[in-house]
């Protein structure tokens, strides 16, 4: 599936990048991909099979996943943020 | 009562009672039992209330109470602990009112030898109070009255020696303003009013200095977990405040459809690329800074180039100022809260309080043609119009449940406040659990003392369809917060505790010597939260005050991420049937008398 990752707050600036364009069927996929695209966030944000602690996942901005195997459909949004938001 | 000669490791057994009608000050003992059944802050803070008041009265009185109180971690080398809470009844919301706040205050407070300082009565002249291990004394503080708190704390310290450290109101506490705070070093106890009590009393200042610290239960087991502490708070669960700062959330939240926006008439802001701080901008220099005794740092201050001595800036600060007010540019939201630091007012209050105009004005409830979303111009005159109670400034200074009173019509519908304190910037219908936290918290619309957002966001409920599984959910994030304020701890740590609950209860003992655990620290909270209850039950508490302002009740968000999210009043009546039932109050919220047995709580009735 293609899938377009949007990074917000710290996870934009390990990244480089606002967003990125992939394929992936789920969020592990996602992380995968995204480790060897983007080291930056390699073991900052993400690890090769999910997000790090204090990472969180959301799918279209709606619902929010920590779940490697949460699926994602074709033209999904998969915003990678801080699950921390307090302020 | 325990009127034990030795003091509970961590406290001083007592407190100070200021007259400043009588000019006058007499030590009142703590009885030992009352540190561990309410430990310290906003815990104390309310025993203390409940034990100088009785039934309702007015909060700008002569007479009314103000509480300056400590926590047995003061003074601690544990990070984030320099934190002291004030607590009165708010002239904004006649309920309770505790703010915190992190200074050199904190620490040079607790050093005075009391656990907290009470102020009653009314001096005659503008004051400013010394405290110190002498005693007290009542300075004149007429030629500081007027001042902005920054200029009055430099003018006082040089006056009475570089050993105090001083709180102080700006103009707006003077003018009694209802959403005035009380500031020091450039920080605030910022929310619901407490300035203006300070300046119903003509108090201008507090200065405080001394040597007498309290002892600690374990301090050699207190400096090792101090030292692992502070490389926990310096780690990837805390990059976010320290690199970023809060004002990084403004671009997440309109991503999500969460940012309040034009008097939470939508939930995203077309301009929020604009309006959020730029990272890499010439003009405008980033500086970090930390509060008293805290590793994390995560103060970001900006220098424009008319500030040179700079800008703190929150996100809070950042949408009430700006996409609450349909402001687009950073620039004219820095000079905004730069204004509410040098008047001494709440940024969230200022800010919604104007937005709320704006509509009104637009509305053609209002007779203000300059005063439109989006007007920079007319954003920055009325906050000055604010402070001195001039011509619209005037109705807008007691807020937005005060104003819409005034102003009549359907205002009430969209005046944007819980229990008449301004809600934050969490978009309630898009983020229901904290909607949930925002109808019943004894504060009002409050994101620090429930922190039910964090439930928003989280995979553990879909935000905005919740059920009466999340109302557990929002308790233990009420519950949480009401022993870190009573530690006092910022929360900004919670993500780098691995086991919150645990991490308090051994902070509690190697201070206090209190061995405790996560059961009897739960039922601390629900106490503390109890206990807030019944003082706003004494100041006219009624079930119908627990709810949200009509427009959250009936309309949807028709934009972004979250568009069509809505609660209407049955869901959220729902809610709070279910949060009394599980805090085990009546289906309307009051405390029975087994409760309050049970609670521990006979000597607060």
């Amino acid at each position: 599936m293609s899938v377009r990752v949007e990074f917000l707050g710290i996870a934009r600036q390990r990244a480089g990048i606002p967003s990125l364009d992939i394929e992936a069927g789920n969020l592990g996929d996602a992380c995968r991909t995204l480790c060897d695209s983007l080291p930056g966030l390699r073991n900052t944000c993400l690890t090769s099979s999910g997000l790090r602690p204090g990472f969180l996942a959301s799918v279209n901005g709606r619902t929010f996943t920590r779940d490697p195997n949460a699926s994602l459909a074709q033209g999904d949004a998969l915003i990678i943020l801080s699950a921390d938001v307090g302020g | 009562m325990d009127h034990s000669a030795t003091p509970v490791p961590g406290y001083h057994g007592r407190y100070l009672r200021i007259d400043l009608s009588s000019q006058s000050a007499v030590p009142v003992p703590i009885p030992g039992t009352v540190y561990r059944r309410f430990i310290g802050g906003v815990g104390l803070g309310t025993w203390i209330l409940l034990q100088e008041t009785g039934d309702a009265y007015d909060a700008l009185a002569a007479d009314a109470p103000l509480a300056f109180v400590f926590s047995p971690l003061v003074g601690s080398p544990l990070t984030t602990s320099a934190k002291f809470a004030v607590l009165c009844k708010s002239p904004l919301t006649q309920r309770l009112n505790d703010s915190l706040a992190s200074s050199q205050f904190a620490l040079s407070g607790k050093k005075t030898g009391y656990d907290a300082i009470l102020i009653r009565g009314e001096a005659a002249e503008p004051t400013c109070l010394l405290i110190d291990e002498d005693g007290v004394r009542f300075a004149t503080a007429d030629d500081v009255w007027g001042l902005s708190p920054a200029a009055t704390t430099a003018l006082l310290r040089d006056r009475f020696g570089r050993g105090y450290r001083f709180a102080a109101i700006g103009p707006a506490g003077e003018n009694q303003i209802r959403y005035a705070t009380i500031s020091h070093d450039g920080r605030h106890a910022g929310r619901g009013g407490s300035g203006a009590v300070m300046g119903a009393k003509h108090l201008k200042a507090i200065g405080v200095s001394g040597q007498r610290s309290p002892s600690f239960a374990d301090p050699r087991q207190l400096s090792t977990y101090s030292k692992s502490l502070s490389r926990l708070s310096m780690g990837p669960a805390t990059a976010k405040y320290r690199e970023l700062g809060t004002v990084t959330n403004l671009l997440t939240f309109n991503r999500l459809g969460t940012l309040p926006t034009r008097n939470f008439q939508d939930a995203t802001f077309d301009s929020a690329a604009s309006l959020a701080p730029p990272m890499d901008d010439a003009l405008t220099k980033r500086t970090r800074a930390s509060c008293a005794a805290c590793t994390i740092g995560c103060e970001h201050i900006f220098h424009a180039q008319d500030q040179p001595d700079g800008v703190r800036l929150e996100y809070e600060s950042l949408f009430a100022l700006g996409s609450l007010c349909g402001i687009e540019d950073f620039d004219t939201v820095l000079q905004a809260a730069g204004m509410c630091d040098e008047f001494g007012m709440d940024t969230i209050s200022s800010g919604s309080s104007i937005a709320f105009g704006m509509e009104c004005a637009e509305k053609g409830l209002l007779d203000a043609p300059d005063l439109r979303f989006g007007n920079s111009r007319a954003l920055l005159a009325t906050l000055e119009d604010i402070a001195f109670r001039r011509g619209l400034g005037d109705l807008l200074a007691n807020g937005t449940r005060d104003a819409a009173t005034h102003i009549g019509g359907d205002a009430a519908d969209f005046a944007p406040h819980v229990k008449g304190l301004e809600i934050p910037g969490y978009e309630p219908r898009a983020l229901q659990t904290m909607a949930l936290g925002f109808a019943v918290n004894a504060r009002g619309a409050d994101h620090n003392r429930s922190g039910a957002y964090q439930i928003d966001f989280s995979d553990q409920v879909d935000r905005m369809h919740i059920d009466r599984q999340a109302v557990k959910l929002a308790i233990d994030t009420e519950d949480e917060a009401a022993i870190m304020d009573s530690l006092i701890l910022c929360k900004f740590l919670r993500g780098a505790l691995a086991d919150r609950w645990a991490s308090m209860a051994d902070m509690l003992k190697m201070t206090t010597g209190f061995v405790t655990d996560a059961e009897e620290l739960v039922h601390t909270a629900q106490r503390i939260v109890s206990a807030k209850k019944l003082f706003n039950i004494r100041q006219g508490w009624a079930p119908a005050e627990d709810t949200l302002p009509k427009r959250f009740l009936t309309s949807s968000l028709t934009s972004g991420a979250s568009q069509g999210a809505s609660i209407s009043h049955e869901q959220l009546q729902e809610l709070i049937a279910e949060y009394n039932r599980l805090r085990q109050w009546s289906p309307e919220g009051w405390l029975g008398d087994e409760l309050i047995r049970t609670l521990q709580l006979l000597d607060c009735e």
